[in-house]
């Protein structure tokens, strides 16, 4: 009956329309597409349906779209192309105004299901045509899930981009902006030889990102600066990829295959792999920061997930490029690649979300030789009175070149991450551990060659956050780094096992002004104190003490 | 309670400062600076002293003391008597082979560029595995500046100080020389540093004891002086400085002062400072010694 009523006025309408069909369960397509105007050489017949209320056989027809059934929608204009099932009926030209009662009064019963038939039949070939050619012109997969708002992925799905959950097709522009305020307790008003200033307490732009990303069915890149004052005013690249994907119908679960080339995250573990906008501590933990000064190496990668699995191979070239401003410049200087991978699951049943994998690392460090040397004369004040005297001049003669060396390092990691949502909001629970021999590159820098054994590393952290009702966050962190497991410690002329572990303890705390409130712009106001226990000092015996090196740090984030 | 509990935390934790000491009169690189006093009552104890030279210098590097230790030290202690507001540490090494029942040890210090130019005493003290100094031991020394040469007059009040000293000193890395005209045209400078003199050995003709930071090669100086060991011919000594090359620095502060012997009248002596007069230079007055020193001050002489 309803369709009887609304078919003339839907094809009676203007031209230039399209039926735009919401189903939660097909692939739908990728944004509402813009009415395209298209002028039918000529009108079918068209016969309402009987008005009375009598429902026959024939009259039940399949659920018709809601579209259709709101007057105002767009309505199909028919063309010759349209795939019929029956003999196209000999047109009727259409006189707007007219009373269709008039004609149904007019039509035989046959006529009428006849006629009904085909333009059903007509509709569903139009149909099919226009989502034909929809696809067909702007390149949109019907794989991916638009039309409303970002698929709700849990906190611990990452790794992926922007490329997941993405909305639509092309160029995106975003960024963020983190200024920080930060105390330590290691500030003094001194600077150190060299010039390095001592101080630490300051107000600094962290990270000051913007991000040019573009995303196609098949294709996908990355382009990202960074600008900040943490070593100095400071503009450097962050990010600069292209990928090309296959992607999982459900834009909520990651692409089965993405192989990226160029800059991109080293696929280690979990943290290593969290967008730093998206990461509410501070910075990594201070193992992966010893192990990865940077996040992202140049390489190539492939990663997705089929199901629950994950996984996340990567070649690079193994210098990872310092993320801090004015870091010391990096660049590789083996030929040898590192290999690094994860292999992880991911479920979501309900309303918890588990995640975890295992992580491996292998590569190729560098000893750097010395380069020659010329001969030159010392003074060596021997009687120490400041003045020159007869055989205090001694010749160091030149050295020739030293080679430069190789060395093994690798890497065994394991990842745990637990979210649950509640009505409070997503509480997560992170387990990382590292094991790892010559991998520390910023810390303690591991160099086999110098010391003559290999340097044992062990790094874990385990961490809580918690969301409060969208507006505020809490949550800590433990963080443990042992630099070198074989440690020793001279002391009273004996060689003694020393203990050179960092214990690190972060609880945070955070206002949070959520997506939504303020159109295209969020942000977090966050705060987190640093306690640190490490063996770093040395007490009034010249035993190694924990050195007072507590920080805090007040950091602002707004993000577009 | 909670409050009590942290402070409990906080204390059991015995943290340390990490203190660069470059205020301390004295610093021991490879060592730790402890800023409070080290508590006493430790039986631990120095045996002996081993050191090269008593005189040290104003900002003299890694000075060696050696010594012994009574076998049960732990650490070595060292400070300035009256100076400082600390201790430096630094374990003690194996037992000595040669001295059973006694640990080496060996430390090398800097001496402080504020360090007062006079006598002083260094005080050593072993410290036992509780923490605790054992009895002090005294190493008397004299401090000596050499930016203002002075015979070690400040050591020795016997010693007879230079007759004139004008020194100029200044506060950035550049290349500054210091110039004095003599009443007879003679020019002290880096490269007449005896102004042409006939006999340079003569007590009486000035001499340029330094040329700080020459060609930009740094000295950490950023001083020179001109020194007259005896009273210098009468008249009127025109003293300018003169920016050799700025060195990458946008100028400098500088200053003049002229010091003067004087006779205390009891056989001991002192070199006051007379007068003082400041300054400034701009990276555009560098010449590379081609154009005109920067007047400075007269000195009317003797």
């Amino acid at each position: 009956m309803l369709i009887a009523l609304l078919l003339p006025l839907a094809l009676a309408g203007p031209p230039g329309v399209t039926i735009e069909i919401e189903d939660e369960d097909a692939p739908a397509p990728a944004s509402r597409p813009t009415p395209r105007p298209v002028t039918p050489p000529a009108s079918p017949p068209v016969t309402p349906a009987p008005p009375t209320g009598e429902v026959r056989p024939a009259d039940r027809s399949p659920p018709v779209p809601e579209a259709i059934s709101d007057p105002g929608a767009p309505v199909v204009a028919p063309t010759p192309s349209a795939p019929v099932s029956s003999p196209a009926p000999e047109p009727t030209p259409v006189v707007p105004g007219s009373d269709p009662t008039v004609a149904t009064a007019a039509a035989a019963p046959d006529d009428v299901r006849r006629e009904l038939a085909a333009l059903r039949a007509r509709v569903a070939g139009l149909e099919a045509e226009r989502a034909a050619e929809e696809q067909q012109e702007s390149g949109r997969g019907p794989a991916i899930r638009v039309g409303g708002p970002r698929p709700d992925l849990p906190p611990i799905s990452v790794g992926f981009g922007p490329s997941m959950g993405v909305q639509s097709w092309g160029v995106r522009i975003s960024g963020y902006i983190q200024t920080q305020y930060q105390h330590s307790q290691l500030s003094q008003d001194q600077i150190q030889q060299g010039g390095v200033t001592l101080n630490r307490d300051r107000f600094t732009i962290r990270r000051g990102r913007v991000r040019v990303s573009g995303d196609w069915k098949h294709f996908a890149f990355d382009f990202e600066l960074d600008g900040s004052t943490t070593r100095g005013p400071f503009i450097g690249i962050r990010q600069a990829s292209v990928s090309v994907l296959y992607r999982n119908p459900d834009a909520a679960r990651p692409p089965y295959l993405m192989v990226t080339a160029g800059l991109t995250e080293t696929p280690f573990g979990h943290e290593m792999r969290v967008g730093q906008r998206d990461m509410l501590f501070m910075e990594r933990s201070l193992g992966s920061l010893a192990f990865f000064p940077g996040p992202v190496d140049v390489g190539l990668r492939v990663r997705g997930g089929l199901g629950a699995f994950r996984y996340d191979l990567a070649v690079l070239n193994g210098t990872p490029l310092d993320d801090r401003a004015g870091a010391r410049a990096s660049v590789d200087a083996t030929r040898a690649p590192d290999y690094a991978g994860r292999v992880g699951f991911e479920v979501r049943p309900k309303k918890v979300a588990v995640g975890g994998g295992v992580s491996l690392l292998y590569g190729t460090g560098f000893h750097r030789g010395q380069d020659a040397t010329k001969g030159r004369v010392e003074w060596s004040d021997l009687n120490e009175n400041g003045v020159l005297d007869s055989g205090e001049l001694v010749a160091v003669p030149g050295m020739a070149a030293t080679p430069s060396l190789n060395f093994r390092r690798w890497a065994v990691g394991a990842d745990l991450q637990l979210a649950i949502r509640s009505k409070a909001g997503w509480s997560q629970l992170l387990l990382e551990a590292t094991m790892a021999s010559n991998l520390d590159r910023d810390l303690v820098v591991a160099d086999p060659v110098t010391t003559g054994a290999d340097l044992r590393e062990l790094q874990a952290y385990a961490a809580f956050l918690q969301e409060l009702y969208r507006w505020a966050v809490i949550g800590a962190r433990y963080d443990f780094y042992d630099p070198n497991s074989d440690l020793l410690d001279r002391r009273r002329g004996q060689f003694v096992p020393a203990n050179a572990a960092i214990h690190t303890i972060s609880p945070l705390v955070g206002a949070v002004l959520p997506a939504g409130v303020v159109p295209g712009f969020r942000g977090r106001l966050v705060v987190q104190y640093d306690a640190i226990v490490d063996a770093l000092g040395r007490d009034a015996r010249g035993v190694p003490a924990n050195l007072r090196n507590d920080q805090i740090t007040v950091r602002l984030q707004g993000e577009f | 309670m909670k409050r009590a509990a942290i402070l409990a935390f906080a204390a059991c934790t015995g943290e340390v400062d990490q203190q660069v000491g470059l205020f301390e009169p004295i610093r021991v690189p490879d060592g730790e600076f402890i800023e409070d006093e080290i508590p006493d009552g430790g039986a631990s104890e120095v045996t002996s002293i081993e050191a090269a030279s008593g005189i040290l210098v104003t900002g003299q590097q890694q000075r060696l003391l050696a010594g012994r230790t009574s076998e049960d030290a732990h650490a070595i202690a060292i400070r300035f008597a009256g100076l400082g507001s600390g201790w430096w540490v630094r374990p003690v090494q194996d037992l000595d082979p040669v001295f059973p029942g006694e640990r080496d040890f060996q430390l090398r210090y800097d001496v402080g560029t504020g360090v007062p130019a006079a006598r002083h005493t260094l005080e050593l003290a072993a410290v036992d595995g509780e923490g605790r100094r054992g009895p002090t031991f005294e190493l008397d020394v004299c401090v000596q500046d050499d930016a203002v040469p002075d015979n070690l007059n400040a050591c020795d009040p016997t010693i007879k100080p230079p007759a004139v000293v004008v020194v100029l000193a200044w506060d950035r890395d550049v290349d500054l020389d210091l110039v004095v005209e003599t009443p007879d045209g003679g020019r002290i400078a880096h490269k007449t540093p005896s102004g042409g003199a006939e006999d340079p050995e003569d007590p009486g003709v000035g001499r340029l004891v330094r040329d700080s930071n020459s060609g930009c090669v740094l000295d950490g100086r950023n001083s020179e002086a001109v020194v007259w060991q005896d009273e210098p011919a009468e008249g009127t000594y025109l003293v300018y400085a003169d920016l050799f090359d700025a060195c990458g620095e946008p100028g400098a502060l500088l200053s003049v002062a002229v010091h003067r012997r004087v006779d205390n009248g009891d056989g001991t002596w002192d070199l006051a400072e007379t007068a003082r007069t400041t300054g400034a230079v701009t990276d555009l007055q560098a010449s590379g010694g081609a154009g005109p020193p920067l007047y400075v001050t007269s000195v009317e002489l003797p």
